[in-house]
């Protein structure tokens, strides 16, 4: 415990700099949209106030913001608005809205009728009843409903991170994405600061707002007038060529600092979530991802694979992964196997998971489809008590090959096979299938290598730029240290690989890294 | 000074105020009389134009009020509302201000004059910085009341101003008030349901029953001579007390017996004290048998008698005010 806070602050200070660097950026996209929430739910609030036949739609229509999943709603943006602050800055600002018009109108509503009726009584017009009579009691309920957005702005803010708006939340997602708890911290620690201290400073501004209403708003609306037309002009601006990687890519030794140097690439690079940075390249926010050559949405967003011609990246060959215990048993498993081997290509394997992704078909119906195109027969049904469990990790890919491998041995090896699909990451399925509780899963030669054997850095280095050797390295090792068996590969490598938008590739002629690199070189 | 013709408020199809009509003469006072719910609280708001007349036409010097702009016309008609409604934010010194401020008073004129008023209807200028939760139901009612005054405006509307209260201090507060300079000057609308208040304070009285006038006239009028059952029984609970009430001592010197034989004490009354005030005063005094003499406007003796003269006088007027309001 103690220790691991020392962890903790020692990496603070190391990183004091960039620490700051994130609050500033944090800190100043919150309160640029919490101002315009301000505003406008205070507007809107009192308009539903007094026409209170739009109060239900109003806070229905802002309250679906509140339900939208903060990715999904940074996602359905980029189209509009792209990456970087002002996306962020109008998600958070729609996030805001919600506990401040509801306040503001539960506030004004809850002043008792005696009351207002004495205002008007007296002769006060409509205004000067909100302004003298209303708003101020309704003050505490409002600063309760800014405070709350305040911190949900806060939390949220951390995601804006993933759109390359930068903030707190670069810190946090790395270290998610790096298993770092310190640098998980050393976002998270100044986020919570912040939210404390400025639910103090709110506070304290309720406390006196009488003498504070005149400035603080003229500083709001003022600084809204200047701050966001400014950054919309600069979001309209040219940009430079630039490189969109998901944090963990841009913060690994094996990511893109390896590849920089290999290539000599010399580009701006910003950080964006995996989900999102395909609508970012081809929303044309950023020009180059960094993605999986089989993912579907390479096909779905016509988008081209470079060629890796330095082979920096660790080829991941898939091939089904069995227990040697079973293998045994059943010998026959080679030879079905060898009717798939090396037949699905990298596009032939995209296609599929575009069927799946973006079409939502079933990843059964798109195996035996596929399994039916290159003449192999799926009708056969077997009863019985299951004889072989099929795993599968957690994605896509692996369900429809899980699916494959089912039909296959029920199909050509008569056994009947039970689908235990989705079972988690590689570690769980490597322990399912240690312990016997599946027979096989589909996995890939370079998580085989990393993951499974992790080899001192000299053998790594000799056998990596070669598909064939980091199989027969693999299956040799898997063999001697688990009895696990690797069978034939099935023919595509879902490796990392660089990607831009297919016509922009085209048009800068562009087929590899390398010549990426020339491009830039000659900018 | 007000003139109210034909009024009616619907809502729905219910005529919760149906087709009345009534003056107020400027300086007068006039009670809006009835049971809870029917409908004086509506017909005063008429008055302000906090409500809209569904039928009728509302006049204030005679002007249609709704040729008007309605906040302007109720910066000049003072107005105590029911549930009292102090602004919970605003200090004592502040609900006052509240009219001076909206016409744009100075401050100093405004401080001024919340501290004549404030005295006047006894609060103590050190409660100016508390807030209304820091007073009492009664004292809340004071500040309300303060807040309807402080423009000096010529027409005051108050609803149930006093309701708040506990009986005894309800009568304390009556008497100040009936006494104060600003309550005896101005044209007045109150609205109460109680008939004792309704007898000490109006000049007038209407009597309102399921959004219509009863009846409606001086206290004498209603209860000397009832228009109907209705009018009789509503101030059969306190009559004996209420008949000592409307009438003044200068009502019994037709028939009251003059006695002049020596008495210890003696108590003098002008001839406008009501017989209520002159035999509670008897009452009071240590001495039972004692002197009463009623003085004119100048002081100059009229008469000098006793209770039991004063008392058998009363039965006497009565009877014959009863007999001559009958025939008239
Ligand atoms: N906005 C409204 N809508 C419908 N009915 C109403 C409305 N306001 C008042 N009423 C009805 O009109 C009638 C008269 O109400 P009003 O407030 O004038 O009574 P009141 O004589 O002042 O009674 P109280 O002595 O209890 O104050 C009541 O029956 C009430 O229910
Ligand atoms: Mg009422």
């Amino acid at each position: 415990m103690i220790d691991s806070l020392r962890g903790v602050i020692a990496f603070m200070i190391d990183n004091q700099e960039e620490i700051w660097k994130q609050t500033l950026e944090h800190l100043w996209i919150t309160v640029v949209a919490l101002g315009v929430a301000v505003i406008v739910g205070l507007l809107l609030g009192v308009i539903i106030s007094r026409y209170e036949r739009l109060a239900g739609p109003v806070i229905g229509t802002v309250g679906i913001f509140q339900i939208i999943p903060s990715i999904a709603l940074l996602g359905f943006m980029i189209p509009f608005l792209g990456i970087g602050v002002v996306p962020a800055i109008v998600a958070l600002f729609l996030y805001g809205l919600l506990p401040i018009v509801r306040n503001t109108f539960t506030g004004i509503n809850s002043v008792k009728p005696s009351i207002k009726e004495a205002a008007r009584g007296m002769g006060m017009s409509n205004t000067q009843i909100l302004t003298r009579v209303e708003l101020p009691l309704a003050m505490p309920v409002i600063f309760a409903g800014i405070r709350t957005a305040f911190v949900i702005n806060v939390g949220v803010a951390t995601l804006c991170a993933l759109i390359a708006a930068g903030g707190l939340g670069e810190f946090i997602f790395r270290g998610i994405a790096l298993n770092n708890v310190n640098m998980i911290f050393a976002g998270a620690i100044p986020a919570a600061i912040l939210a404390i201290f400025f639910d103090a400073l709110l506070g304290t501004i309720q406390k006196y707002i009488k003498q504070l209403i005149k400035p603080v708003l003229i500083t709001v609306i003022l600084g809204i007038f200047i701050i966001v037309p400014y950054f919309f002009v600069q979001s309209m601006a040219e940009r430079s060529f630039r490189g969109g990687f998901p944090s963990e890519f841009m913060q690994r030794a094996d990511g893109y600092e390896g590849l920089e140097k290999l290539y000599n690439l010399d580009m701006e690079t910003v950080e964006l979530e995996i989900g999102l940075m395909y609508q970012a390249v081809k929303n044309k926010d950023v020009d180059v991802i960094s993605g999986f050559s089989t993912d579907g949405r390479i096909k779905a967003y016509n988008l081209r694979n470079l060629i890796d011609d330095k082979h920096y990246f660790p080829p991941y060959y898939a091939a089904p992964m069995v227990r040697g215990a079973t293998l045994r048993k059943y010998p026959e498993l080679n030879e079905v196997f060898e009717r798939i081997a090396g037949k699905i290509s990298d596009e032939q394997m995209a296609k599929m998971n575009y069927e799946v992704d973006q079409n939502k078909k079933a990843p059964k119906a798109v195996a035996k489809a596929y399994l039916n195109e290159i003449g192999l027969k799926t009708d056969v049904q077997l009863d019985g008590d299951p004889v072989i469990v099929v795993g599968s990790k957690n994605f896509t890919e692996n369900f429809i090959l899980a699916e494959m491998f089912a039909y296959l041995i029920e199909n050509y090896a008569n056994l009947k096979v039970e689908l235990k699909l989705g079972f988690g990451g590689t570690k769980l399925n490597i322990d399912a299938l240690a312990n016997g509780d599946i027979d096989l899963y589909p996995e890939y030669t370079g998580t085989g290598l990393l993951v499974l054997i992790n080899p001192r850095e000299e053998i790594r280095k000799s056998i990596i730029d070669d598909k064939d050797k980091v199989y027969d390295f693999v299956k040799e090792e898997s063999r001697k240290q688990y009895d696990f068996e690797w069978l034939q590969p099935l023919g595509f490598n879902n490796t990392f690989a660089l990607m831009m938008r297919e016509e922009h590739a085209r048009q800068l002629n562009i087929q590899s890294i390398s010549d990426l690199s020339k491009y830039l070189e000659n900018l | 000074m007000i003139e109210v013709s034909g009024v009616t408020k619907a809502y729905g199809d219910k005529n919760v105020v149906n087709n009345i009509s009534f003056k107020v003469e400027e300086g007068e006072t006039l009670v809006l009389l009835g049971t809870s719910g029917c409908g004086k609280t509506t017909t005063l708001k008429m008055l302000n134009s906090l409500i809209e007349p569904t039928n009728g036409v509302v006049k204030i010097d005679k002007k249609d009020i709704t040729s008007e702009d309605p906040t302007q016309l109720r910066r000049k008609i003072g107005y105590v509302i029911q549930d009292i409604g102090l602004f919970p934010h605003y200090t004592v010194e502040q609900n006052i201000a509240v009219v001076p401020r909206l016409l744009k008073w100075d401050k100093a004129q405004i401080k001024k004059r919340s501290e004549e008023l404030l005295e006047v209807l006894g609060l103590s200028s050190s409660w100016m910085k508390r807030f209304p939760n820091e007073l009492s139901g009664g004292q809340q009612q004071r500040v309300g009341i303060a807040r309807a005054l402080i423009a000096d405006p010529p027409v005051i509307l108050m609803d149930e101003p006093f309701g708040a209260l506990d009986p005894i201090t309800r009568k304390q507060i009556r008497d100040e008030f009936k006494n104060i300079e600003a309550f005896i000057s101005k044209t007045i609308v109150l609205v109460t349901h109680d008939v004792v208040e309704a007898v000490e304070l109006g000049d007038k009285i209407c009597l309102l029953h399921d959004g219509a006038i009863v009846q409606m006239g001086t206290p004498k009028d209603l209860i000397f001579s009832p228009k109907n059952d209705f009018v009789k029984r509503f101030f059969d609970n306190q009559r004996f007390m209420i008949e000592l009430m409307v009438m003044t001592l200068e009502d019994m010197i037709p028939v009251l017996e003059s006695r002049n034989d020596q008495k210890p004490e003696k108590l003098q009354f002008t001839k406008e004290t009501s017989l209520f005030n002159a035999l509670e005063c008897v009452e009071e005094s240590v001495e039972n048998d004692i002197a009463i003499e009623i003085v004119n406007e100048n002081k100059k003796p009229m008469i000098s008698t006793d209770r039991e003269a004063l008392l058998r006088a009363f039965y006497g007027t009565k009877d014959i005010l009863s007999k001559n309001r009958a025939t008239a």
